[in-house]
This record gives structure tokens, sequence and C-alpha cells, in this order.
């Protein structure tokens, strides 16, 4: 059987396009016999690393092309090209740097339609010469499809322009242009209709132009069309029927005789000689066998791309230089080190030298500390994440800043002996500096060897209901309901979680009623997990060698700067360097409260926070080094015990507060611990409460056998971390560290492989002596728990790189807590909206100062009362509907003289200058001799300012005196407005109560229906029935032990969170209030879980403004019949 | 040309050739017979407006139909009109379009 390769296919990744993943599109075509096999991604090449992966598992040739838009006299069509294969190279760059020209960021002026079915990417016919016209012939085939201008003039019926348009095509690149003839048996005399296609195919003969046959593939199979007819839909954000669909579903991947046939059909119809067909079809194998793509050759697969020596600083032979630079730092990391312990650290740092330049990657080592260290340059902070701080040469690079040697961890388990990739080294800096440090980083290195990694956003459940339900003409209220009662599951489960969820309940009543609804169901299923969108990575940074833009293609990302089509799951692959450059709100968190340390208390900071005034970490100005504050400081142990954590990086969930209310920490390691505790595995492997229990003393230490005591100290003898595996493995088995890192990934895919050879080698095990180390019963003991162990722990490098900052923002909270509560309301970090922040400040003592246009600015800034005690002053910034053009007016501005002074001076708009005034961020404008003015009598004031018809523009002057007061024309009388209105007033117009909280509303009859307050639960017996109410902060389906879901639900009523947990039975109860609720009673019993925690299971809940609905009419009644 | 499409689909009979192509119909009372080659083709439903069950696998059918494209000439005045005819499961087929 003659095989046919199609050239002309579209994977899943051209969004809102292909219906097909691109390793399924080489299964079926290997299945169909192919040798090679196409992929033309609309736009890019966003699928062209996993075809080459799926191509050479089986065994195809890749070819690789790109279907784009071309520009001719502000005319767009469409061609498809196909890079040539096997000329080093060539053709492989010449599509990747056309491809970035057609994302070229130039285009201006003409009105951008929105919605994907309008491509932005094209290039201009006139260029592609300069791409494509290599010194030794073309780099690419060019494709003349049905879309292109010859394919339209064709339809037309316009048949010498389609003859010049094909032979100005033909000069235009010699030997690289064929006419595709495709077939879709649509209506006859449209685009790819038979006809269509004969009159392609006799131009094509007339011409002596060869001619190809393609099938424009979109989908796999038939029953796919369906699901390209929703992406469609979603390309032109128009529900179906109100544009133009597919003409039908015949774009799918056609089997050889299929292809044959339409072949023979279009010959036929086109009235040419039989063997008109076989020329076609030959002529695709010919230009298929021109684009057969080497990986090695072409594209360089797998080979690493770093930069060259002489950008990263570095002009002799790397490995000296790495090895000089780490001996230096030794030095000065570990001063105070001698004798044995220095041999031990040469010792380490030699075997881990070795390891590093047996693999070649000290190119790669020198070139991250040159990133670390251009960030540090910028003062801004950074700090390593992940196994790299296993790495003694990572400790003395400062990549990491957390000591291998004091929390022994492994080198081995970040690089072991047998990895071909470069390892990751992730780096973790401020968010609020990110975008600088980009670009800084495309700055240094030069814009031809950096990009941003992309990644590919999918379809999830509520993404794909919107869409599906948008394609089906769904109301969009309707699409909203269903939307949002969706949480969390893959979307192609939607019609089986629709009979098991119990919140689903409602939704599954619905789909029953409503036809549509189980259509929706269907296609919502269909699109799950289809990549819908590209966008720039959150951390990636990828840096290469010079020739890095004729290996990735890139296009413009969201903050401007180029990033690379490709995402994390090819580079690698790709031979590309990423680095993960990661903004964290907390980094950036710190980073402010260290600059409101120094501002606020300058040379006086150390004395301020508790600290000796001779304090190392603390410079003579006031500013604090946090990378080098001790690690033991009891203060901070104490104030994490009490779990008020909220602000405490990683420790502030309801889960984690909860956990450290058990385990109690009082030094570094326990909190490695927690954090690596408060996983799924560890959970899952249930190594939690023997932790805890012998770090209480509740049990002694059982260290499995002498020899492991020393390693296994840091956990109390449980076996939690990679790292103790490794130790364990080593003992016993007598393997090295690294065998034994491969051996513990062996044993994560499959415990009891290992069994045997660990039983053997361990028995084996002989002292000088010749005695056995280990005996038979050891040797059982240890495998049990090993076996136990499975694949639940965690590497403790990252738990110990994890702590860090876990421990750093947790020092700054208990030493500097307004600076440190500063930087929370200014960054915004963590899991909580910010009100319930705020409610922690004030519970902590520190006053919260009200908005005044005159006091605050930008930022929310630590102010010094005239105590002498601090306090944070609200900022203006997250005033609803603020521009940052008015804040800068307002804050450059200050201070004002009145309230015109300022509509005057800092032109607010109509609705911000009400706000500010609702909110008394005027008050002190209108005071007199300290007296402030009525709330009323200011907010009708401006109203009436404001309503005045807009003045013709009055030449500013410069602190123009008022013309009058306009403090006369205050009313006093005017009604004030109620605590209430005060409270809604500020959660509406700032997302957080200024004055009083949310609860107060309801306090009332929370009283008379003897709702406990968070703050007093801890007073409560354990297992007694209460109700507790609030506003939800925080749902989470964190992992459990069983596996099975639990719901945890925080609530908080301005004392502080009270959190529930709902297991199935009372998650049955609750039904569609679980996750819809926002303001909720709930009924449960109380569970002490150790010395400070409590919390509650639930039985069930209300939503708390049906109850007071309820109450008020009741009281109503009462108060009626009472009259 | 003009076009006219009947949404109510019109019935013809029609009388296929041994491979399933249109040769001879019967529609509104008077007799036609295909006179050139015709025209097999593949024509889209607008599968939303009946809200079908649409199981990813299960849906080939619900998309496409099939169709043809004749020439047709009739017995009693001779004139000529272009028809396009659904194919259906018996011998009545809906008239989609009619050009002349």
């Amino acid at each position: 059987m003659a095989s046919f390769t199609h050239l002309h296919v579209a994977g899943a990744f051209s969004a809102h396009y292909g219906t097909a993943r691109p390793e399924l599109l080489v299964d079926a075509a290997r299945d169909a016999g192919a040798t090679a096999a196409a992929l033309t991604d609309r736009d890019g090449v966003y699928g062209a690393v996993r075809h080459i992966r799926a191509c050479l598992e089986s065994g195809l040739s890749p070819i690789v092309g790109v279907d784009l838009q071309v520009r001719e006299a502000e005319e767009l069509s469409e061609v498809t090209v196909l890079a040539h294969g096997q000329d080093r190279g060539a053709g492989w760059a010449s599509l990747v740097r056309l491809v970035s020209a057609a994302h070229s960021p130039r285009r201006r002026g003409g009105r951008r339609l929105s919605g994907t079915a309008h491509r932005s990417a094209w290039v201009e016919v006139g260029r592609l010469e300069g791409f494509l016209a290599g010194e030794e012939g073309p780099t690419a085939t060019v494709l003349l499809g049905p879309s292109s201008d010859v394919g339209r003039a064709v339809l037309a019926g316009e048949r010498s322009r389609a003859r010049q348009l094909l032979q100005r095509w033909r000069r235009l690149l010699p030997g690289g242009v064929v006419v595709e003839v495709v077939c879709h048996r649509t209506r006859p005399g449209i685009s790819a209709s038979l006809r269509h296609a004969a009159d392609m195919l006799r131009l094509a003969v007339a011409s002596e132009t060869p001619a190809v046959l393609t099938n424009a593939v979109r989908y796999l199979t038939p029953d796919d069309a369906l699901t390209g007819d929703v992406l469609d839909s979603a390309a032109h954000l128009l529900p179906l029927g109100s544009f133009r669909p597919q003409p039908n579903g015949q774009a799918w991947l056609k089997p050889p005789e299929a292809m044959r046939r339409l072949a023979h059909e279009i010959t036929e119809y086109a009235g040419l000689r039989r063997d008109a067909a076989a020329d076609l079809l030959t002529a695709t194998e010919q230009v298929a066998d021109r684009c057969r793509l080497d990986p090695v050759t072409d594209v360089q697969w797998r080979r690493p791309k770093v930069p060259e020596l002489e950008v990263i600083g570095v002009d002799e032979d790397p490995r000296r230089v790495l090895a000089r630079r780490c001996e230096t730092a030794l030095a000065e990391r570990y001063p105070d080190a001698g004798g044995r312990r220095l041999t031990g650290l040469h010792d380490r740092l030699d075997t881990e030298l070795r390891t590093i330049t047996d693999f070649g990657f000290e190119t790669y080592f020198l070139a991250v500390a040159d990133v670390v260290s251009l960030i540090r340059g910028m003062d801004v902070r950074v700090q390593a994440r992940g196994s790299g701080a296993g790495s003694l040469v990572n400790y003395l690079l400062r990549v990491s800043n957390v000591d291998p040697v004091e929390h022994d961890l492994l080198f081995e388990r970040f690089l072991g002996s047998r990895r071909s990739t470069l390892p990751d080294i992730d780096i973790d800096t401020e968010s609020a500096r990110r975008h600088d440090v980009y670009r800084r980083i495309f700055e240094h290195y030069g814009h031809h060897r950096v990009t941003l990694l992309s990644m590919q956003n999918a379809y999830r459940a509520r993404g794909a209901a919107r869409d599906a339900g948008l394609a089906l003409g769904l109301e969009e209220h309707r699409i909203d309901q269903i939307a949002e009662s969706l949480w969390r599951f893959p979307a192609r489960e939607f019609r089986e979680v629709l009979g098991e969820k119990p919140e689903l309940r409602e939704l599954a009543e619905l789909v029953d009623a409503d036809p549509r609804l189980d259509t929706l169901v269907d296609l919502t299923e269909r699109l799950d997990r289809l990549p819908r969108h590209i966008s720039m990575h959150p951390c990636g940074v990828i840096l290469g060698d010079s020739g890095l833009l004729s290996v990735t293609p890139t296009q413009p990302s969201g903050i401007g700067l180029p990033m690379s089509q490709f995402d994390k799951d090819d580079i690698d692959d790709m031979g590309l360097l990423k680095l993960d450059v990661l903004g964290v709100r907390m980094q950036s968190t710190m980073a402010y409260a260290v600059g409101e340390i120094i501002r606020v208390n300058g040379s006086g900071a150390a004395v301020a926070g508790g600290l000796p005034p001779d304090a190392p970490y603390v410079s003579a100005e006031g500013r604090i080094d946090l990378d080098e504050i001790p690690q033991d400081d009891e203060p901070t142990f104490a104030a994490i015990r009490t779990t008020h954590t909220l602000g405490m990086f990683q420790i502030e969930s309801p889960g984690q507060r909860e956990l450290i209310g058990k385990l109690q920490p009082d030094r570094y390691s326990d909190l490695i611990a927690d954090i690596s505790l408060f996983r799924p595995g560890p959970m899952k492997g249930n190594m939690v409460l023997p932790f805890i229990d012998t770090k209480h003393g509740y049990q002694r230490p059982d260290y499995l056998h002498p020899r492991f005591r020393p390693f296994l100290q840091d956990s109390y003898g449980v076996v939690i971390y990679h790292e103790h595996v490794l130790r364990i493995l080593h003992e016993t088995m007598g393997v090295s560290l690294a065998e034994a890192d491969e051996i513990r990934r062996a044993m994560e895919r499959d415990v009891d492989r290992i069994e045997e050879a660990f039983r053997t080698r361990t028995a084996a095990r002989r002292d000088e002596d010749g005695e056995r180390l280990f005996a038979d019963r050891d040797v059982d003991r240890i495998w049990s728990t090993l076996r136990g162990f499975g694949s639940f722990g965690f590497c403790k490098a990252h738990g110990a790189a994890f702590a860090l900052p876990t421990y750093q923002s947790s020092w700054l909270k208990t030493h500097y807590p307004s600076e440190f509560m500063a930087g929370i309301f200014e960054h915004d970090p963590g899991m909580y909206p910010r009100r319930l922040l705020m409610g922690e400040a004030r519970r902590m003592g520190i006053s919260l100062l009200p908005l005044d246009v005159n006091a605050s600015t930008e930022q929310y800034r630590v102010e010094r009362l005239e105590d002498g005690s601090k306090a944070v002053r609200l900022s203006l910034r997250d005033v609803r509907g603020i521009t940052d053009a008015e804040l800068g007016r307002i804050t450059t501005g200050a201070p004002y003289g009145s309230i015109s002074d300022f509509h005057r001076r800092a032109r607010p708009s109509r609705p911000l200058m009400r706000s500010l005034a609702a909110l008394g961020a005027l008050d002190s404008l209108a005071a007199e001799g300290g007296i402030p003015a009525g709330r009323g009598g200011i907010i009708a004031y401006v109203r009436q300012l404001t309503a005045a018809p807009p003045r013709h523009p009055v030449p500013e002057a410069e602190h123009q005196p008022a013309l009058f007061d306009d403090r006369l024309l205050i009313d006093p009388a005017a009604p004030e407005p109620s605590a209430e209105e005060r409270i809604t007033t500020s959660l509406d117009l700032l997302a957080a109560e200024t004055e009083g909280h949310v609860m107060d509303l309801y306090r009332p009859m929370l009283r008379g229906l003897g709702v406990v307050a968070a703050e007093d639960l801890l007073g409560e017996r354990n297992n007694s029935e209460v109700l507790v109410a609030g506003i939800r902060v925080a749902t989470q389906t964190p992992p459990m032990r069983s596996g099975r879901r639990v719901v945890f639900i925080s609530l908080d009523d301005g004392t502080g969170c009270s959190d529930a947990t709902f297991f199935e039975d009372a998650q049955e109860q609750v039904g569609p209030l679980l996750f819809g609720t926002k303001l909720m009673i709930i009924r449960g019993r109380t569970r002490r879980t150790g010395e400070r925690g409590i919390s509650i299971q639930a039985e069930t809940a209300w939503d708390l403004r049906e109850v007071f609905e309820q109450w008020r009419a009741d009281q109503e009644h009462t108060a009626r019949q009472a009259v | 040309m003009t076009v006219e499409t009947t949404t109510g689909h019109e019935l013809a009979t029609v009388w296929t050739t041994a491979t399933g192509a249109p040769e001879r119909l019967l529609w509104a009372s008077r007799r036609f017979v295909v006179v050139a080659r015709p025209i097999p083709w593949i024509d889209r439903i607008s599968w939303w407006e009946h809200s079908p069950r649409v199981p990813a696998g299960e849906a080939a059918q619900v998309l496409e139909r099939q169709m043809w494209q004749v020439q047709v000439r009739a017995l009693d005045t001779g004139e000529l009109l272009i028809v396009d005819l659904s194919v259906a499961e018996g011998p009545q087929w809906p008239i989609t379009a009619v050009f002349d």
C-alpha cells in the first residue's frame, strides 16, 4: 500500500482552530503507513517540538511548516510554508525568522478586531524572498492553496490574473513554489470544492508548476469537526449561527486511499489524463522528501545552547573559573571552619565540581550566578528556590542563601549522575520588580540571546463551559450561573461529576430540564485541555547564544518583550537554557517593609525592633539584611506558635494554622518539616502524627538503626525527606548517594522491584571485623519503612529554601509589625483578601489611619503618632475607580486648604470626588480648629459642588487662595450616614472596612442566636456544638490522608478567623452553598487540634443573609404584635 | 444566477443509478431527467439549532449531510435547472436549493 504524506496539518496548538494534539496526529500518520508527518500550525510553530518528539518516537521524519497570512497591496491571503530539511538548519532558521517577522510589533493603525479569528500575524509578500531564498536555492517550499491570492483568483474565475500571480510567486522564489490542491467536497463553486480543486490543478499543469494534494487538515477524525465549530465560535466571539461556519467537516486526517480517490476525482473532473493523479501524488511525496528534517543537524535537537563565555564575564577555562570562585567563597561563607570540618567542605566541593564538569554544566552554573548577581546589583531581593538549594556550589556562588551543609541537603538529589538535560535552578525575586529584572537581563545579554518563555493556557471546566455557552448562544446570566458553579474538576468529567457533587445538584436539575444545557455539557467535555491561547510564562526566561533567534520564533508578550513560541515542555529538547525568575509578592512585601523600617526608624531601627543596638545584620542607617538575620530567634518562633500567622509566608492557610498549632515549631528545621509535611505525599504517608508525638515527647524517637541517628535528628527519627532515603540507601546498600537517588526514583515508580536488591545488598554489608552491619530483623524494619515511604516524601532542599521567606516574614512581623503589615497591604502577597489582614493589624493593636487626601499617598505608609506609636495610613490607590493620573495629581498637589481647593487642583472625576467624600477622605479639609464637620454635610456639599455644570477651564494658579471659605457652605444639620451605611460604603468603594466590620450589621441577630465569636472559640470545650458566622475569606480543598475531598471554609467575623471542615456528609447537606455563598452561618462541633488549635467540624450551614431576612421579618412581626 | 433556497424542504422522488447518483426525479408533479454528470458534495447542518447530544467520539453524523448537485431538464417544458438534493434514506429527497 502506497502511503500518503499530509503536508498541511494544523494541530491543537493552533489555538481556536486545531483540535488534535500533535502526538495523536503523528500516531495516526504512522498507523496509516506514512514515513513522514508534517505539522503546520497557524501563525507559528507552537506544536513543532512535540511533533518532532513524537516523530522521533514513531520513527517518522518530521516536517514542520507554518500556515501564514501574507499581505500585498493591503490584501491578506494565506500560504503554507514548509521548511526544507537536511540543509544544516538553513530551512529551520529561515522558517523561524519568518514567523518572528510575521509577529513583529511594528504594526500600527487600522482597527484591531478582537477574537482570534482575526489573525494579527502576517508578512509582506515582498519580504518572503529575504527569508526563504538561500544561497543554494530556496530554504522552504511555499504552498499556494485555495486561500492564497492565486487560489482566490482561480475561484473568482480570473484565469489570467491567477496565472500572473503564480508567475510572480515563481519569480520571487524560483524552485520553491507549488500549487496546493485541496478538495473538501464543499458546495460546488465555493472554496475547496471539487471544481475549485480541479481548476487549481489545471492551472498548475498549464503553467508547469508542481502541484501537491493536501487536505488542509484541522482535526483528526470526522467527529472532531463539531469541536471545530465550537472553536470557531470562540475565535469569532460570536454564537454559532451568527457568522459563517466551516462549510462541512471534511478537514480531517484522511487515510491514504481516501486521498488517492480524491486525486483521481479531481483529475477526472479537471479533464486531465489519468496519470495526472499519479503525478499529483508523486509531487506531494517529493515535496515531503525535501522537507524531512533531521532533528540533530537541522534543529540541533537537545544540544545545549548556552551563552558564549565572554558574555558571562569568563575569559578562560570555565572549569578553572568556577573552581576558583568557589574556593574563594568558601572562606567567606565559612570563616570559622577549620580542621576536619574544612576538609569535609573541600571534599564536598570537589565532588560537586567534578559532577558539574563531567556534565559540562560549568558554563550553566556561571551563567546562573551571573544573572543572580545582576539582579542583586539592581538592589532587588533574589533567592534560589527548589532542589538547587542542595548544592554547595550554588551556596558559594550566592545563588542560594540556605546552607546545604548545616541542613544536610544533598547535591545528589539536585544533580545525580544520569541527568542529560540542564537542571532547573529557580530564582525568586520581587514581584513588583520582575519586569525590570527581565528588561535588565535582555539589556545585559543582548536581545538576540534572550527571550521570555511562553505558556499554553488550556481550557478548564469554567472557560470551556463559558465558550460552549457562547457557541450555543445561551443568555449571559445563564452562562455565568453555570460557570460560577464549576469548581476544580477536569472538564472532561463534567457529566460524571454532575451526578456526584452535592454543590452541582441544582445545575444537574437544570441540565435535565433544558436540552441546550445537555448539549453544553457535551461541548464542555470536548473542549477540555485544548490550548486556548499562549501567554508569557510567569517566570521563564530563555538565555541562549547569539543564534537563539534562529532556533525559536518569538512574538510580543503582554509586557512588550518578546516571548518564545515554545513552552516549558519544549525547551529541554531544543537544548535551551531556562531560568525561572519568579516574581514573589512576599519578596516585594519584605523589601517594602525593610524600606519602611529605614524611613521610619533610621538609625534607631535595631532598638525599635527590640534587637541589640549592635546587631550585625542592621546597618548604621537602619538597613536590615534579611539574609543575615539569625535563624534561631525565639521571639519569632513564639509568635509563630501562637498560630496568629496571617501574613506569614506559606503558614497562614487554615490547614497550616492547624498544623502549626499542633507542631509548635521552635527551631528552623521544624519550619522545614512543617512546610514539607503540608503536602499531599506526607499527608497520605501519615508522617505528621509520629513527628508531632515524638517532638512533644509522647513517644521516643525511633531511629530504625543507630547508624541513622545522625541524619534523622532533624525530624525526630521520622523519615520525611528524599535526603533521608538517600542516606538510608547509602548506609544499607553501600551505594553512592548518586546511585541512591536513582534507586529512590525507581522506588517512586515501583517500590517492590527494589526489594530483592535491597535485602541482598543490605544483608551483605559487614563492618571491619566482618560482622553484619544489619541483622535480618533490622533489614525487615528498614524495608517496611522505606516501602511505606513510597513516593510520599519531599525534597528537603525544597523545604529548606521555602522555609527561608517563611522565617524572614515571620521575623519581620514579630519585630517590626507596623512596617511589615504596611508591606502586606502594599503588595497583597497572601491568599486572603486585604480586609482580613486589616483585621489582623487591628488585632495586633496597629491603628489603621483613615483615608485623607492630605495624608494618604499611592502607598500604604507607616506614620508615627504623637504618642510615639506607629500606625499605617491607608492608601488612595485602592479607592474604586481611581486612575493613575488622578492619583498623581492628588499626591503632588497635597496639601490642600479646603474641599474646593482640592476639587480645583486635584481635578478628580465626579464619581471619585463623591467616593472620597463618602469614605471620609475629605474630613480633614472641613475640620475647623480640630473639630470635624459632619460627614453628612460634607457629602451633601460635594454633591452640590460636583453637580455644577463643567465650567470653562480656569487658568491654573498655584496656591490660588480660596475666594471664600467653603466650610461655611457645609450644612451642619445634614443627616449623618448610619454605621451600616458607612460600612457598606467602604466595602463597596475600598473593598475593605475602614470603620467597623461587615459583620457589625448582623451582631444583634448573632447575639440572639448565640453565635460564638472566633476569638472565643478556644474557650469552648472539645466536641461542643457551636454556631459560627462570618464573611468567607478562604475556601480550600487541601491534600488529605484519605484521598477523599474535604472542603475547608474560613470565616472572618471581625474578631478573627474560624475554620470549618466539611466532610462528605456535610457537603451533601450544604449543597450549592458550599462554594457559592459569601456570608455564612455554620453549625458544627469543635475539634481541638493541639495546644492552640481549634476548628469546627461542620454539620450544616446557612446563607447568613437569608437567615437575617427571616430574623428581621420575625422581629417586625413580634414588634407589631407587641404594639 | 439566482438562488432560491427552500427552507421548508420540498421533497422530490428520486431514482438513482447503481452507484447512488440521481438519474430522474419527480418534483411538484413534474418529471425531470438529469442531463449532466451529477456532482456529489457535502453540506453542513446547523446542529446547534436542535440541541442534540454530542458526546465526544459519537457525533460524526451530526454535522454533515450528503448532497448532489444535478442539472436537470423538465420533460414537459424543456426548462433547465440546477438543483441541490439532500440524500435521504428512501426515495423522497429534500430539495435544498434551485438555481435557474
